[in-house]
């Protein structure tokens, strides 16, 4: 039944907390926001799960009709990443438009109070 | 008397915007109040220097945002300033200020909400550009005219003048990049009344043109894209 040796499970245990610990760090030094490490400490957990009881994952992929659990978990992977980086898109055109209307109310006000200044001279 | 503001643009034109600003000061319109503001979107060169030195009323943006942003910056300042029309007049040199009178004529007296300046109608013009900048020109004015049954030739003119019905929706609105055909579906879409005037268009006097060779795929991709986009929306997004 379980063909996933003891060994690469260790291995992988052991990747996934040096995973889990490195997003911490930089949570913790505030260089990734709470909110978007959110995500990445699911995917730790869910790879953690994955690594320890791999039995369901085996299940899962036969009733998918996928021969090799390797396959599985590169379409899941994929799947994950393509909707990762499909959000980090949202978010960067957000912030874009954000950024613009700051940078051209910025320009304006300080045209503004520079006139002022000239005016008062 | 209406009041109506030039927004010129300007990425590093060092070497054009003094002339630009001069020859834009220079023009007289009867019963019509002319200003003009300078866009400065984070030139490296010396513009800034120029404009300060010179007196030009300017605004310096600290990043640089594309012509896009640019631009609605100036329609913000026309908007918060209460101007009736607002002109985009390139800051390259590109654009002859003897037209700006043609452009702003058949908002006041014909009620247009917006009036672009086109290569491509009447005499006026004799503007040489590449062949295949004409096909690219072409081909984004059949897409418009196929997605909204509109005819405009000249798709890609900056050289355009709009009521201050229209400075408020490019307040709310804007596309940052090669923003030109997406906002002439737009406005067509929200049912503006839109008209070609010809004018003449000056070689450029310097800088470079935004459409580099190697852009040309991606601009007409994109430009595609957004107008496809925008004409099957119900009227174009708001973004604020």
């Amino acid at each position: 039944m379980n063909n996933v040796p003891l060994r690469l499970q260790i291995e992988l245990i052991f990747l996934i907390l040096c995973f889990t610990f490195f997003i911490y760090r930089y949570v913790h030094k505030r260089k990734i926001s709470v909110r978007y490490s959110v995500v990445w400490f699911i995917s730790a957990f869910a790879m953690f799960i994955c690594a320890i009881i791999p039995e369901p994952l085996e299940q899962i992929a036969k009733s998918f009709g996928i021969e090799t659990l390797s396959n599985l978990l590169f379409l899941g992977g994929i799947i994950v990443l393509l909707v990762i980086s499909f959000s980090l898109t949202i978010i960067v055109s957000e912030l874009k438009h954000k950024l613009m209307v700051l940078t051209q109310e910025f320009g304006i006000l300080k045209q503004e109070l520079e006139r002022n200044k000239m005016d008062e001279k | 008397m209406k009041k109506v503001l030039m927004i010129i643009p300007a990425y590093n034109e060092e070497i054009n915007i003094l002339n630009t600003v001069k020859k834009v000061k220079a023009v007289k319109i009867p019963k019509i109040e002319l200003d003009y503001i300078v866009i400065n979107d984070g030139s490296t060169d010396r513009t800034r220097e120029i404009l300060e030195t010179e007196n030009i009323k300017h605004i310096n943006l600290v990043n640089n945002l594309g012509i896009g942003g640019a631009v609605q910056t100036g329609y913000r300042f026309a908007k918060y300033n209460h101007y009736d029309i607002a002109i985009q007049f390139d800051g390259d040199g590109q654009h002859d200020e003897h037209y700006i009178e043609t452009l702003i004529r058949p908002i006041i007296e014909e009620k247009y909400d917006f009036v672009v300046g086109s290569r491509f109608v009447g005499k006026e013009s004799d503007f040489k550009s590449s062949s295949t900048r004409r096909l690219g020109i072409k081909l984004l004015s059949s897409l418009i005219r196929i997605c909204t049954g509109v005819k405009i030739k000249d798709v890609t003119s900056g050289f355009r003048a709009a009521n201050n019905k229209i400075i408020n929706m490019f307040v709310s609105y804007y596309p940052s990049d090669y923003p030109e055909p997406e906002t002439l579906v737009t406005l067509i879409k929200s049912g503006c009344k839109i008209k070609e005037v010809p004018v003449r268009m000056l070689e450029r006097e310097g800088g470079t043109s935004s459409i580099r060779a190697l852009k040309s795929l991606f601009y007409m991709i994109k430009v595609g894209l957004a107008i496809i986009i925008t004409a099957v929306g119900s009227g174009g997004k708001k973004n604020e």
